[in-house]
């Protein structure tokens, strides 16, 4: 059925100005034939009903004015939605929009046209959203079976070079051993990767467990950054650490926190061609702050926004040399959130990036320290 | 010298293990199901038991459910060498796998060649 057929309004086809004409028309006929009979009928040419007659006058033509202008006012807002809605609407219901003449008309089927339109869509998306979450399902899963199908063949590769590189069936040379150190390197970076993924899918299921105890937030910043001491050196980079005098206690899982560490000051390398990378714990009312931020390339503001998000990587089609799995900023976020902290990040193209999380301080009465 | 069986389907996990352990003064005895390591537990009554989870016949859990069903083997200790490790809450103190409600010590696979022996050495009261 075309919308022609549904027509509300069974006027004849009528521009603007023809409306109005007519209007005005019908409206003095309607009004000034019968105030003119009274007139002269029940006044019979007194002067009150001389006054009168003027007054009513007055009246009808205020009437007329306002009633002129409202109706004006509906026809272009009619013309404005037209306009308006039509790129919302498909092109076949447009052309039939434009083959209408009454605006009435077109502002009412234009309204009824969009609502269908948006109903369409709305179905549509809930459709294409239920499939977009089966198969993120679909991915959590493959994810969680290729990782432990990648860990057998792994273990297998990796004891074979270790014990090849233990010298268990000879002395090797120097260059076999910097052969099998570097397999054994791209086998733990392998490795890690392994084992992101399948924290990515424990996050997702909200099975990611946390052991929380009273841990010593200095100690782990000190110990990733004497593990990285050495690539620190090698690129000419500097860290600093900044820590206030009195002890820095969180209650948080210690090896999900040293995780957040490695991440986050493994992205300041990572980005930092030259300079210091400063390292600032400080301590709040309920809770302790930490800083990592570098004079590194810094994020542009169309990254930032995905910077959390699974498997981003900025640059990743620029041929950035750096890799990562796209995965330690995710799982980051997941872990301090999940410590009930917070996670953030600030940066400029140029200048560098500030990474800031927060964690919760210690409870007193459980007073170990790991 | 201690004995140690090696139950694992794999062939090259258990060649690797197997090298790493007797080069650490172990003696060393395989099977690669849960049913024939049962049966080789009866039979050698060795001082500790490496157990996978994931085998034919007979998974890693049932073989230790029988093993300590029975009197003689009831008392040799288990640890179990698995992929599904990774699974387990990464807990800094204790990482096990549960059989019938008790927790049995476990490594994941790929394992680090120290945590290893220094489990199997703890398990053997060494």
């Amino acid at each position: 059925m075309s919308l022609k057929d549904k027509k509300l309004f069974s006027l004849t086809p009528l521009d603007e100005v023809s409306v109005l004409r007519k209007f005005a028309i019908l409206f003095l006929l309607s009004s000034i034939i019968p105030m003119t009979l009274l007139y002269f009928v029940y006044f019979k040419g007194s002067k009150i009903g001389i006054v009168a007659m003027i007054l009513m006058v007055i009246g009808v033509l205020i009437g007329f004015f306002s009633i002129r202008s409202l109706l004006s006012k509906a026809f272009t807002i009619a013309k404005k939605n037209r306009e308006e809605l039509s790129p919302y609407l498909n092109p076949e219901t447009v052309k039939e929009l434009d083959e209408e003449e009454n605006e009435l008309a077109v502002l009412s089927h234009t309204f009824s046209a969009v609502i269908k339109q948006f109903d369409n869509n709305i179905t549509e998306l809930k459709k294409k959203n239920a499939e977009l979450q089966a198969l993120d399902q679909l991915k959590d899963d493959f994810v969680n079976n290729v990782s432990h199908e990648f860990r057998l063949p792994l273990t297998i590769i990796q004891e074979s070079i270790r014990q090849l590189s233990e010298g268990m069936f000879g002395e090797i040379n120097e260059e076999q051993r910097k052969y099998c150190d570097m397999s054994l390197r791209n086998i733990a970076s392998l490795k890690s990767l392994i084992d992101n993924m399948l924290d990515i899918s424990k996050i997702k299921k909200g099975k990611l467990q946390l052991f929380k105890k009273n841990v010593d937030l200095e100690t782990i910043i000190k110990e990733v950054v004497s593990d990285f001491s050495q690539k620190f050196e090698q690129k000419g980079l500097t860290v600093k650490i900044n820590f206030p005098s009195q002890p820095l206690e969180v209650l948080a899982d210690q090896d999900k926190i040293t995780q957040v560490l490695i991440n986050l000051v493994g992205n300041a390398y990572k980005f930092t061609p030259k300079g210091c990378i400063e390292i600032t714990a400080q301590k709040n009312d309920s809770f302790i702050e930490c800083i990592i931020a570098d004079p590194g390339i810094g994020i542009a503001p169309k990254d930032l926004t995905y910077l959390f998000s699974d498997f981003y990587q900025i640059g990743r089609w620029e041929g950035h040399q750096e890799k990562g799995t796209g995965l330690g900023l995710v799982i980051s976020k997941s872990i301090i959130e999940l410590h009930n902290g917070k996670i953030f990040v600030e940066s400029k193209e140029g200048i560098g990036t500030k990474f800031t999380f927060t964690l919760p301080i210690a409870v007193e009465e459980k007073g170990t320290i790991a | 010298m201690k004995k140690i069986l090696i139950a694992d389907d794999d062939m090259d996990i258990v060649e690797l293990v197997k090298n790493r352990l007797v080069r650490n003064d172990y003696d060393v005895i395989f099977s690669n199901d849960g049913d024939d390591a049962f049966k080789k537990a009866l039979k050698h009554l060795p001082d500790l038991i490496i157990m996978d989870v994931m085998m034919p016949k007979l998974s890693g859990g049932e073989a230790v459910k029988l093993l300590k069903s029975n009197d003689k083997t009831k008392n040799i200790p288990v640890l179990f060498l698995s992929v599904l490790a990774a699974n387990l809450p990464s807990d800094a103190e204790f990482r096990g796998i549960n059989v019938s409600g008790k927790l049995y010590p476990a490594i994941t696979k790929p394992f680090e060649a120290d945590e290893l022996l220094s489990a199997i050495r703890s398990l053997l009261g060494e």
